[in-house]
């Protein structure tokens, strides 16, 4: 029997062999092709845990306006729970900047701050429902010289302002009824949860006329030395609603001002931060433009721990 | 010989198909954290439905309620009531009464509820 030289003799057993394995292989590549590229296994009746990156953000909004709505930390932290993701608060924050990025100002941007801010205090912060213990609140206001009279006109209500404060006042509460940002303290290099947990009072309140803004609330909120706070929940209620806006959200103007545009004929009450004093009845004023005609005017609020 | 080679071919292939899909299906299943909201388990679904229900009812925001709920199923009128029937057993009746109300407005097509409506 000749041989060319190199060829290894093969048996018939062993190429059988070969082809089994080869198959075989050849079977399990195919079945995982398949099991998992074209037909992968389909869940159904999912855990909250489970669910996709744009459905866990999705239920988070929806976890920080149902709070808002309904107060209660206690759900939300059981809510928040069931995505089990490594620690929900980083997750609420890293989502909360993603949309303040995206969109800026949104009640949802504002729903998950207002949450996050309750979660690291571990309190609830929207006390929006709680109506004042005694009309003592609004009283000690007034006594401090600064609630005006609802019907004033504009003149009266400097003229006011002028009796009440000293000449060395007078000059600052002239320019902010004008112009109010040029009162407004420097800005802060930060702020911390502490200093935004402060119970503010209310420092100032003056009726802002301008008609490029009209109707509108004014807050301006700053700490002991008179820095600038971003971030701070204000509270604001009415009739039949609510909200809840913060300071900051307009850098540009202050990080210590928000601002909220009142409807004609509603009342509002708002609370500043951790505060157990409202100021009540903020609704549009009645000014007079240069040539005589009358428009509405807003309030200009100063608050200080 | 050479059919037999051939038929323990396609033999062994089959034999490792049934196993590659064993371990795609069942040993090594891609990983279950991919789900959209419609594949929610239904006691999700009604704690989800309840959020939404909360929310219209502070807000009063008929159309951003549709919205959400239409992620978790296009039927939305068949998904409140379902929700609404899990309420009523497993949840407080302030809860089962804030899905009842979301569910009379879509039925209504009204939109808008009239303001003493707004808390039960």
């Amino acid at each position: 029997m000749i041989r060319e030289s190199g060829d290894r003799p093969q048996t018939p057993s062993k190429q059988g062999y070969y082809y089994l394995i080869s198959g075989l292989v050849f079977g399990v590549i195919l079945g995982l092709i398949f099991s998992l590229g074209f037909a992968p296994l389909r869940y159904t009746d999912a855990d909250v845990a489970m669910l996709d990156e744009s459905s866990k953000k999705e239920y988070r909004i929806l976890v920080a306006m149902t709070y808002i709505a309904e107060n209660d930390l206690g759900r939300a932290k059981e809510r928040l729970h069931l995505l089990e993701g490594d620690n929900d608060m980083i997750d609420l924050q890293t989502q909360a900047a993603q949309m303040k990025g995206d969109n800026g100002l949104t009640v949802e941007w504002q729903a998950m701050e207002q949450l996050l801010f309750d979660l690291s205090n571990g309190s609830i912060g929207n006390p929006v429902d709680v109506e004042p213990e005694s009309e003592d609140e609004t009283e000690t206001v007034e006594e401090e010289g600064i609630l005006l009279p609802d019907a004033m006109p504009t003149e009266a209500v400097a003229m006011a302002e002028e009796e009440q404060n000293s000449p060395a006042e007078k000059e600052e509460s002239l320019e902010s009824t004008a112009v109010p940002k040029e009162t407004i303290p420097p800005k802060p290099t930060s702020t911390t949860a502490a200093a935004i947990n402060k119970p503010f009072q209310l420092e100032e309140r003056l009726i802002f006329c301008d008609q490029t803004q009209p109707q509108l609330l004014q807050v301006v909120v700053v700490d002991e030395e008179g820095i600038s706070l971003p971030g701070v929940p204000i509270h604001i209620s009415w009739a039949g609603g609510s909200e809840t806006f913060f300071t900051g959200l307009y850098g540009e103007v202050d990080d210590g001002y928000a601002d909220f545009e009142m409807q004609e004929g509603v009342a509002y009450r708002i609370q500043v931060g951790k505060s157990d004093t409202f100021v009540d009845n903020l609704s549009p004023k009645e000014c007079q433009a240069e040539d005589g005609s009358a428009f509405l005017g807003g309030w200009w609020l100063a608050f200080r721990p | 010989m050479e059919n037999r080679r051939y038929i323990g071919f396609a033999i062994t292939i089959g034999a490792g198909l049934i196993l590659g899909l064993i371990m795609g299906w069942s040993v090594f299943p891609r990983k279950a954290s991919e789900m959209p909201l419609k594949e929610l388990r239904m006691d999700y679904k009604t704690d989800y439905v309840l959020m939404v229900a909360t929310i219209y009812k502070d807000d009063m925001d008929y159309d951003a309620a549709v919205v959400r709920l239409s992620l978790l199923d296009e039927d939305i009128e068949q998904l409140l009531i379902d929700a609404s029937q899990i309420a009523s057993m497993e949840y407080s009746v302030m809860d089962s009464q804030t899905i009842n109300l979301l569910l009379q407005v879509v039925k209504n097509h009204a939109g808008i509820l009239p303001i003493e409506g707004r808390y039960l």
